[in-house]
C-alpha cells in the first residue's frame, strides 16, 4: 500500500520541471517518464511555448534567423543520442522564407541510463538551451534548465505523457528506416527529385545545408503514374554542384502531413 | 506624334530597364547589379562611379539584435581597417517605413555617429530596390564587389552570430572567421576568394509587402 502511495505521489509530480519564462518564449526540460529504471533509456523534452504570432528555427533556418541550440550537461554514464526535430514550417516574410516552428516546439533527446543505479539516489539533468525567436523584430534568448530525476521501478510504458506522444507523431520518419524511393537530379538551375510511391496533395523539400535550394522559390509538384516529380530552383548561392541533397521531404495527403529524411545522390544533368 | 514616340520610347526604356534589373541576380563571379542610391548625407551614390575601389555592402537595422551584436566593436573594428585600406563601406538600409530598422538621414547618421561607424554612407533604401537587386536577405547580410565590379563575396559577415568581439572559436568549436575581412585580405593580395559564399544569418530584412 505504502509503495502505492509512493507511486501514485510521484506519478502527480511527474518530475522537479524548472522552466524559464523569457520574452515572448517559455522553454521547459521535461522526461517522459517520472523515474529511472536502470538500464531503460529514458527521453527528454525541450517544450518551448511562443506567444502568438513569434516563430523559432528549425536546424536549417532558411533565409534568416538562427537555429534553436542545445547543449545537455549528463551524470556519469548517462549518455544523450542525437536530438529529434519535429517537422518544421516554411514561414514566408516579404523577400524571405524560414524554416521553424510557431506556437510550440518540442525537441526530443533520448538517453541512454546506466545499470547500476540504486533506488534512493536521483540524477539531474541539465540544458543550456540558446534561441532566437522572432516575429517583427528578433530577440534572442537563453535558459540553462534543470531536472532532477529519481531511480524508481515504474515501468516505462505505465505514463504515457501526452506531450511527448504529440511530439513523437510529428517527428519524421527516421532515415533510412522511413526511406522513399528518390531520384535526384542536378543542372544548372534547378534540382529534380522523382519519388516513387507516395500519394500526396503537397509536397515541400526542406533542405538540410542553407544555400542549396532557393528557399522563396515555389517548388513544382507534378504528379507521375508512379509518384510525384518536385522541381527546387537552385540558390544562387551554391557555385560548386553538390553530389547529394540532405534533408526532409514533407508530403500531405488525406489530411496527414509526413516528413521523411532523405539523402538523394544527385546525377548532374546539362 | 513625335512626342509620344519620344514618350514610348521612354517607356520601353523604362521596362527594358526594370526587367534587365528582375533578371540580375548578385551571383558571386558576375557583374555586381549597379545601383543608385541616396545616402544619408544627401548625396547620391552610384555603383558604377566607385570603378577602381573595393566597394562592401552591409545591410543593417539599428533594431536587430545581430546588427547590435555586430555593433559593440567587431563591424567597426572590420569596416575601419579596410576604409584606411580604400575600401568604400556602405550600409544599406532597407527596412520598409514604420518597420523596425526604418531611420530617417538624421536618425541613421546619428546612429553612425553614437557607434563609430566607419562608413562611406548610409543608404537609405526604404523601398528595397537595392535590397531587392541583390536579394539580400538578413541584417547583416554583406557583399564584397571588386575594382571591376564583380560581385566577389555574398553572405554572412563571420561565423559566430551574436558572440562579441573576442571569441577565438564559435559555438561549433571551429576558429572564428570574418569571411569579408578573409575576402578583403585574399581578394587584395590578388589570391582566389576561398569561401565566395556563406549562408547569411540575422533578422529578415523588413521589406514592405
Amino acid at each position: 500500500m505504502r509503495a502505492l502511495i509512493l507511486v501514485l505521489l510521484t506519478l502527480c509530480f511527474p518530475a522537479a520541471v524548472f522552466s524559464q519564462p523569457a520574452q515572448h518564449l517559455k522553454a521547459e526540460l521535461l522526461s517522459e517518464i517520472p523515474s529511472l529504471v536502470p538500464g531503460q533509456p529514458i527521453t527528454l523534452g525541450i517544450h518551448m511555448t511562443m506567444d502568438s504570432g513569434w516563430h523559432t528555427y528549425w536546424q536549417n533556418p532558411g533565409d534568416a534567423g538562427l537555429a534553436t541550440s542545445v547543449v545537455l550537461k549528463l551524470p556519469m554514464g548517462f549518455h544523450a543520442g542525437k536530438m529529434l526535430w519535429p517537422i518544421p514550417q516554411r514561414i514566408t516574410l516579404p523577400g524571405v522564407t524560414d524554416f521553424g516552428y510557431e506556437n510550440e516546439a518540442m525537441l526530443l533527446i533520448p538517453v541512454t541510463v546506466p545499470k547500476n543505479l540504486k533506488l534512493g539516489e536521483s540524477f539531474k539533468f541539465t540544458a543550456k538551451i540558446q534561441w532566437l525567436v522572432c516575429k517583427e523584430t528578433c530577440i534572442p534568448g537563453e535558459a540553462k534548465l534543470t531536472i532532477e530525476i529519481p531511480v524508481g521501478s515504474v515501468p516505462v510504458s505505465t505514463s504515457p505523457y501526452s506531450l511527448f506522444a504529440k511530439a513523437r507523431d510529428n517527428l519524421p520518419h527516421r532515415y533510412p528506416a522511413g526511406v522513399v524511393p528518390v531520384i535526384g537530379t542536378l543542372d544548372d538551375h534547378q534540382f529534380q527529385l522523382a519519388v516513387r510511391g507516395l500519394p500526396v496533395q503537397q509536397a515541400y523539400f526542406f533542405p538540410l545545408v542553407p544555400n542549396q535550394i532557393d528557399n522563396t522559390s515555389t517548388q513544382a509538384l507534378q504528379t507521375t503514374p508512379t509518384g510525384f516529380t518536385l522541381t527546387i530552383k537552385r540558390s544562387d548561392q551554391l557555385l560548386a554542384n553538390v553530389q547529394k541533397l540532405d534533408g526532409l521531404l514533407v508530403v500531405e495527403g488525406s489530411g496527414k502531413r509526413n516528413g521523411y529524411e532523405i539523402s538523394v545522390p544527385l546525377s548532374q544533368t546539362k | 506624334m513625335k512626342r509620344f514616340k519620344n514618350g514610348l520610347l521612354v517607356a520601353l526604356g523604362i521596362l527594358f530597364l526594370s526587367l534587365s534589373t528582375l533578371a540580375q541576380a548578385a551571383k558571386v563571379g558576375e557583374a555586381a547589379p549597379n545601383f543608385t542610391g541616396t545616402g544619408s548625407d544627401g548625396k547620391t551614390y552610384n555603383l558604377s562611379d566607385f570603378k577602381g575601389s573595393w566597394v562592401v555592402l552591409e545591410w543593417h537595422n539599428q533594431g536587430c539584435p545581430f546588427i547590435k551584436s555586430q555593433y559593440k566593436g567587431k563591424m567597426q573594428k572590420v569596416q575601419g581597417k579596410w576604409k584606411a585600406k580604400g575600401v568604400k563601406w556602405f550600409s544599406v538600409i532597407s527596412s520598409a517605413p514604420g518597420a523596425e530598422g526604418s531611420v530617417t538621414a538624421v536618425q541613421a547618421n546619428a546612429d553612425a555617429k553614437q557607434h563609430h561607424a566607419h562608413l562611406t554612407a548610409t543608404l537609405l533604401d526604404s523601398n528595397g530596390t537595392i535590397g531587392h537587386a541583390y536579394d539580400a536577405k538578413t541584417t547583416p547580410h554583406m557583399f564584397v564587389i571588386d575594382p571591376n565590379g564583380v560581385l566577389v563575396y555574398n553572405g554572412a559577415i563571420d561565423n559566430a552570430p551574436l558572440k562579441d568581439d573576442k571569441v577565438a572559436t564559435n559555438d561549433d568549436g571551429a576558429a572564428f572567421v570574418n569571411y569579408v575581412d578573409q575576402a578583403l585580405t585574399e581578394g587584395m593580395s590578388g589570391k582566389t576568394i576561398s569561401v565566395p559564399t556563406t549562408a547569411p544569418y540575422g533578422c529578415h530584412v523588413k521589406y514592405s509587402n
